[in-house]
């Protein structure tokens, strides 16, 4: 999903929309919050962004959560690409940039035992990828292992096949996406050492700040969370609770590039790195490379590797450039991607659809 | 592009950098005295050749970039000589920018988000009436907000006692409440001269009088100990102005030791780094309120980043822009309607300087009152 945003001059811009509390099937409520800044913009003038941020956030009362928010950012970004378009400007050269052309990227591995995902880490090694992150439990629709210490193993052995297969010196991280309890996920993170990983991404529920922090301070990897929170207030609290080595904000859910860019700042005051989330579309990763155009304390992004395949490659008129383990920054005005319209025609919306992990009694572990 | 030459230009007590490029673009920012506030700020000077060293050959539009280099090459931190230094090349980099996009700087940070800011503005007077005099004439003349030095004469030091000291705020703010009336902001500054006994029975006594500030009550070092105070008394702390850090403004924030934050523009980083410490500031419903003490330079920065951004509630104006030794010095001044700042939105700053006019201002150095206690000895400058 996408917004678009039209002007009476002709420039139109563009942003990626996260599907926020639909990540599980229809994100209408998505929709419905893009309605609500459609209702508010249209008339306004596109070059005032900070000024119509504050309004989209302050205009519902009650705040918005994910779901308005990922609208925010959303609209936010097609203001942002409009303002770069009327500059003649890439984003990142209004926002005081480039401090880099491009930028090292990790791509997703997948593998449903350790054997696939050591021979998928050894064919991204070959096309160059300095850095690559994986789920360490299994199959991802299955669940977790009924055990304790079953879970313990699962990832050792998953992490241990990686870490032979590419040799010491790839970056490596795992995503657990949230599912462990924090006594799992301290005995994970313990247990792990030896293999250096980078980070190890939302080990435990996204809602408890301070449970986040003890998990951060009780196992020796360093923790990579935040592509569930969507404010700076959270992102302060997870900062000043020393939750996080590594943030990772959303350019849609949390409230776009004026957002992002404000807590790039509270980041870099922490000496923590801003690793923006990346997983919808080309777009996306055209606004967080522009991100990484003006942001100091980027050390690695996000990246699929998936968006040469179709359909993310057939619907934009260009891809950002991989080359040799990095992407470079898109120099073209905006945000320097456009969407193909005549091809989204061909890829009709299906519904995005996340399976529950279940606990061994049948009860919800966590979607 | 490139950047051919930094110079540095001196007149008045005011220092400033313009920044040319091989395209005929300049740019200008003006560089806080830092420690050279009392005589000569020479290490201000030293700091621009510094700088100036790095940022010859380079792509002026590569702020950030060369605003982190500037920041970390010394390997040792600088001070705030070496940050007023980088402050004023960052600010005519974003000069150099706007201008060759076009573009206004708040515009290329996303604003405006207001085309002009309340502004309060300095008040003098070495009695409580003649205080109250300046107070009626500056309300008369439609500024909404006015800021004073309470303890009597700042060149004259401070009352002898404990009580005296109180009794002596007590009166200064009294007399300015009912010169001014209910509705007008005023705001109190003691320049870090007081102790933190002395700011908490200030602050106290002066509850009444609904303050919308008490600035800088005890030195500038010790983060905690003005959290403390601001713990200890009722009136809203405002501080920051000697501070230059991302970090000293984490800490502040962190500790709950401002309701309003003061970073200078020509001090704390430039335009790039109060950007990012207003986002702070914000996170933690903090209002930033740029200091402004130098020409009518910093003014027009002050006035751009009050366009980006959000959490400014109102700006320092000294209201001496239009005395020879400011508006001689500058194409333009900025111009203060009904209280307010009006916030240009021309490329670059928006402003440059008047050099043919130098000669008439030439360089003096800064005379800082200093502050004695009774037996003799230092307070504070």
């Amino acid at each position: 999903m996408w917004v678009k945003v039209h002007t009476d001059e002709g420039i139109s811009g563009i942003g990626d929309l996260h599907g926020g509390s639909g990540g599980v099937g229809d994100p209408a409520a998505v929709r419905a919050g893009v309605e609500m800044c459609g209702d508010y913009l249209v008339g306004k003038d596109p070059l005032q962004v900070e000024n119509h941020w504050q309004h989209m956030f302050r205009m519902c009362l009650f705040r918005g959560g994910a779901d308005l928010m990922a609208a925010i950012g959303s609209v936010d970004m097609a203001l942002w690409d409009i303002a770069g378009k009327a500059a003649g400007l890439p984003v990142h050269r209004l926002l005081g940039g480039p401090v880099r052309d491009r930028v090292k990227v990790y791509g997703h591995l997948v593998g449903d035992s350790p054997e696939a995902m050591a021979e998928n880490a050894l064919s991204m090694k070959e096309k160059g990828f300095k850095a690559l992150r994986f789920y360490p439990l299994g199959p991802f629709s299955e669940g977790v292992p009924d055990s304790y210490t079953g879970i313990v193993r699962r990832v050792v052995s998953f992490v241990e096949a990686v870490r032979e297969a590419v040799g010491p010196d790839l970056d490596l991280m795992i995503d657990v996406v949230c599912r462990l309890t924090p006594p799992e996920a301290i005995a994970v993170g313990r247990a792990i050492e030896p293999y250096g990983l980078f980070f190890f991404e939302d080990p435990i529920e996204p809602d408890n700040i301070d449970v986040m922090a003890m998990v951060a301070e009780r196992q020796p990897v360093p923790i990579a969370t935040g592509e569930r929170l969507y404010t700076i207030y959270q992102f302060r609290e997870l900062l000043n609770k020393k939750a996080a080595a590594y943030i990772r904000p959303d350019p849609s859910v949390s409230g776009g590039i004026t957002n992002l860019k404000k807590m790039a700042a509270q980041a870099e005051a922490q000496y923590v790195g801003i690793v923006p989330h990346n997983p919808c579309t080309p777009v996306m990763t055209a606004a967080n490379l522009q991100i990484c155009g003006a942001v100091h304390n980027v050390p690695v992004l996000e990246y699929t590797a998936n968006e040469h395949r179709s359909p993310k490659c057939d619907v934009v008129n260009r891809l950002p450039e991989f080359r040799d383990g990095f992407l470079m920054v898109p120099k073209g005005p905006g945000l320097g991607i456009e969407l193909d319209e005549k091809a989204l025609k061909r890829f009709p919306p299906e519904r995005h659809s996340r399976a529950p992990v279940m606990a061994g009694d049948g009860s919800l572990r966590d979607y | 592009m490139k950047i051919t030459k930094v110079e540095t230009l001196r007149a008045s007590r005011f220092t400033w950098v313009k920044v040319h490029t091989d395209e005929g673009l300049h740019g200008i920012g003006e560089a806080h005295p830092a420690s050279g506030t009392s005589g000569w700020p020479k290490a201000v000077y030293g700091g621009i050749e510094y700088c100036a060293d790095y940022v010859v050959g380079k792509n002026p539009l590569e702020v950030e970039k060369h605003w982190q280099h500037m920041f970390r090459r010394q390997l040792f931190r600088g001070g705030s000589d070496i940050m007023s230094a980088m402050s004023a090349i960052d600010q005519a980099l974003w000069d150099i920018a706007g201008k060759a996009a076009g573009l206004s700087v708040s515009r290329m940070l996303g604003g405006p988000v207001r085309d002009r800011v309340k502004v309060y503005v300095h008040i003098n007077g070495e009695t409580p009436e003649a205080l109250a005099d300046d107070a009626r004439r500056r309300a008369d003349e439609g500024y909404k907000a006015l800021r004073f030095y309470p303890l009597a004469s700042l060149r004259q030091g401070m009352p002898d006692s404990y009580q005296g000291i109180v009794r002596t705020a007590v009166a200064f703010t009294k007399a300015v409440r009912e010169a001014a009336g209910p509705d007008i902001d005023i705001m109190i500054d003691v320049v870090n001269r007081l102790s933190p006994p002395e700011a908490i029975a200030i602050g106290r006594a002066l509850e009444e009088f609904g303050l919308y500030f008490f600035e800088d009550p005890i030195e500038p070092d010790n983060i905690e100990a003005m959290a403390d105070v601001a713990r200890a008394m009722p009136v809203p702390v405002a501080t920051g102005e000697r501070m230059y850090t991302l970090y000293q403004f984490r800490e502040l924030l962190a500790r709950k030791g401002a309701a309003y934050i003061r970073p200078d523009p020509a001090l704390a980083g430039g335009i790039s780094q109060i950007k990012k410490i207003a986002g702070l500031a914000e996170a933690d419903y903090v209002g930033v309120v740029p200091h402004n003490p130098l020409s009518p330079v910093s003014t027009a920065v002050c006035a751009q980043l009050c366009a980006a951004i959000h959490n400014v509630p109102v700006q320092e104006y000294t209201g001496t822009e239009h005395e020879p030794q400011k508006r001689d010095l500058v194409n333009d001044v900025l111009e203060v309607e009904d209280g307010f700042l009006k916030i240009p939105d021309r490329p670059g700053i928006g402003i440059d300087l008047n050099i043919e006019a130098f000669k008439h201002h030439p360089p003096v150095p800064y005379e800082r009152p200093i502050a004695y206690h009774p037996d003799g000895s230092l307070r504070e400058y």
